[in-house]
């Protein structure tokens, strides 16, 4: 038997609290014979207090009741084969070798790897070049049901659709970190004409950053001047005169709007630390390099962001009759526990 | 010395004897006058008198016909009965309700001893009624030996026997001491069947403090002294409610016992033994007078 969210399991715990409250109540109360005893159990009903745990069978079919709703949260699925795993594989050099222990034990394992152009990896070395690589077209292609193992860089370069969908549960292994060997020669020559519009604060810190370490100096502007051509753009608008565009807060702008030209990199997120996890990640100076230099013209998700873009295709299936098995019982008992309790008090 | 201290003394004899002698007035006095040992008075002759009872060296000596009075001396059937059910056990400050009414019994014994009352001993249990000292010679020393050994235990006596000396039109007192906690009201119905003209009734009905007021403060199991049944309960939760529903019990008891010579004293347990006495006591003289 497996579970689909065996961290609930971990909820288990929550069967010691009843058993506490028992023992708990057991010890309190200093004992007191007592002899007008008959007109203390008139009052007794009134004053029960709360939940009373006063014999083993209640305590027993209370615990029952949770480990039950356990049970039932972490879907438990009977047929346990049928969850292979299957390893889709950003073909990237940094993904190959973040995880290429993880995707050689698989290998050896002779589970299922698939890069996400949907060919299976025969070699891990062989990195396919069709790039970009969509991993929804390469699951349809290939076809591969089962528990996804998706290895992945974490930027949106991985597909065109809004939302990849999955045959089953998945996990995500992202290699956090961008960061690149930077090319011996500095090809970007300064000084470069900046219109910074959007998020002034944080980005104008990026390029003080830039500056900095790498003497690339920008003269910034923060009004448009009439007739001046702008090597790079910050706005919250694509702007056609400029060489290189920054847009952020794009997740508010339609759709159409949205081109996939090259000289315009696309940010859902507002550019300010609050917002956005790579600016609060002091990211942001990499990520306007590596813009200039044309390499990277994609978004970098955080890890919600890149949660965001998996979806589990619900089928029938995976509901399956043990869970509702599971329900049914549960209903029962608490039926059960709840006629038992009235029966005691009454 | 209050009532802790002397049950503390654990000597029923010395105990008694300190609380009756506080109470130096006897038990019972006597306001008829005639035949007796102790001279009490002279009074004039009334066609009538004795002849023999006319003080003839007096008249010698004043020229008076003048008879000799003493007090009569009565002679009254005390019979103590001690309750032993369990809920005598009910102790509170180191006292049990048990030890006290046993210093009280055997103060009443000691006050009768010293008036050559007949004296006889009756414990009440879950089998019924006992008779444990019958009157007699010496009487009073066997009532405190059985006292001493008395204890309590189980559930209420059977209140439905009766008593068979009781039956007898012998003047007589009947003293028990008791907690008279009872449901279903077995203690008036054994009281209303012992109730005689011939017979005073006397009931010391002895409570713990915390039985009539209550105020414990904090989380308790109480355990039922008779059944060993226990409830786990708030006190402050149902104190109201306890002091309601035992007021208004003593108030029916206490109405339920309003009978002709039945005569019903409430003793706290902290309270000295010889006012306890002394208000059962003065019950009694009011009815001699």
């Amino acid at each position: 038997m497996e579970f689909l969210n065996p961290g609930i399991g971990w909820g288990l715990l929550a069967l010691s609290i009843p058993v506490v409250l028992h023992f708990w109540h057991q010890k309190r109360g200093k004992e007191l014979p007592w002899a007008a005893y008959r007109w203390l159990s008139g009052a007794v009903l009134q004053s029960a207090r709360g939940i009373r745990l006063e014999n083993i069978l209640l305590l027993i079919l209370r615990c029952l009741l949770l480990a039950l709703l356990v049970l039932y949260l972490s879907e438990p699925l009977l047929k346990g084969s049928e969850q292979e795993k299957v390893h889709w594989v950003q073909p990237a050099k940094e993904v190959v070798d973040n995880f290429r222990f993880e995707l050689e034990e698989a290998g050896k394992k002779g589970e299922k790897r698939f890069w996400f152009n949907g060919d299976p990896v025969t070699e891990l070395n062989a990195i396919p070049a069709d790039q970009p690589a969509d991993l929804q077209l390469g699951m349809n292609k290939a076809k591969a049901e089962g528990k996804a193992e998706i290895y992945l860089a974490g930027h949106d370069g991985f597909t065109r659709f809004t939302k990849v969908y999955l045959p089953a549960a998945y996990t995500l292994h992202t290699v956090k970190s961008l960061y690149r060997e930077p090319s011996g020669q500095e090809t970007i020559q300064g000084p470069l004409k900046v219109l910074l519009q959007s998020e002034k604060e944080s980005i104008s810190a990026a390029l003080e950053a830039i500056t900095e370490v790498y003497g690339i100096r920008f003269e910034v502007d923060e009004q448009r001047k009439p007739g001046q051509r702008y090597d790079l753009s910050f706005t919250h608008q694509p702007d056609s005169s400029a060489t290189l565009n920054l847009v952020s807060g794009a997740a508010s702008l339609p759709v159409s709007s949205m081109t996939g030209d090259e000289r315009t990199v696309w940010f859902n997120e507002l550019l300010n630390p609050e917002t956005s996890d790579a600016v609060f990640n002091g990211e942001l100076p990499e990520i306007i390099l590596e813009a200039l230099r044309g390499e990277v013209p994609v978004r970098i998700l955080s890890d919600r962001q890149l949660r965001d873009k998996f979806a589990v295709r619900k089928a029938g299936r995976t509901e399956g009759w043990f869970s509702s098995v599971i329900l049914v019982l549960f209903i029962l008992i608490l039926g059960a526990e709840r006629a038992w309790a009235i029966h005691k008090n009454s | 010395m209050d009532a802790a201290e002397l049950i503390r003394l654990n000597n029923l004899q010395l105990a008694a004897r300190v609380v009756s002698d506080r109470l130096l007035l006897g038990v019972h006095q006597s306001r008829r006058t005639g035949m007796g040992t102790e001279f009490e008075q002279y009074r004039p002759y009334f066609p009538g008198d004795d002849l023999r009872r006319v003080d003839w060296k007096l008249y010698a000596r004043s020229g008076r016909y003048l008879v000799k009075e003493s007090a009569t001396e009565s002679h009254l059937h005390i019979r103590l009965i001690l309750d032993l059910s369990g809920s005598m056990n009910y102790t509170e400050e180191g006292v049990s309700r048990l030890d006290y009414c046993k210093v009280l019994l055997a103060s009443l014994a000691y006050m009768g001893y010293r008036q050559n009352d007949p004296l006889s001993f009756y414990t009440l249990k879950e089998e019924g009624t006992e008779l444990l000292v019958k009157e007699g010679k010496n009487s009073f020393h066997r009532i405190l030996y059985q006292l001493e050994k008395a204890r309590a235990g189980g559930k209420g006596g059977n209140k439905d026997e009766r008593f068979p000396e009781f039956q007898q039109k012998q003047k007589e007192l009947l003293i028990l001491a008791s907690d008279l906690l009872e449901a279903g009201g077995e203690w008036v119905n054994l009281v209303k069947k012992a109730a005689s003209p011939y017979r005073q009734i006397l009931i010391f009905q002895v409570l713990g403090r915390q039985e009539t007021d209550f105020d414990l403060k904090g989380f308790y199991r109480f355990k039922d002294l008779e059944t060993g049944r226990n409830v786990e309960l708030e006190a402050e939760s149902i104190r109201k409610e306890f002091r309601e529903s035992f007021a208004a019990y003593l108030a029916g008891l206490e109405e339920a016992l309003r009978l002709p010579d039945v005569h019903l004293v409430r003793a706290s347990m902290d309270t000295p033994l010889a006012g306890v006495m002394a208000e059962g006591l003065k019950t009694i003289s009011r009815w001699n007078s």
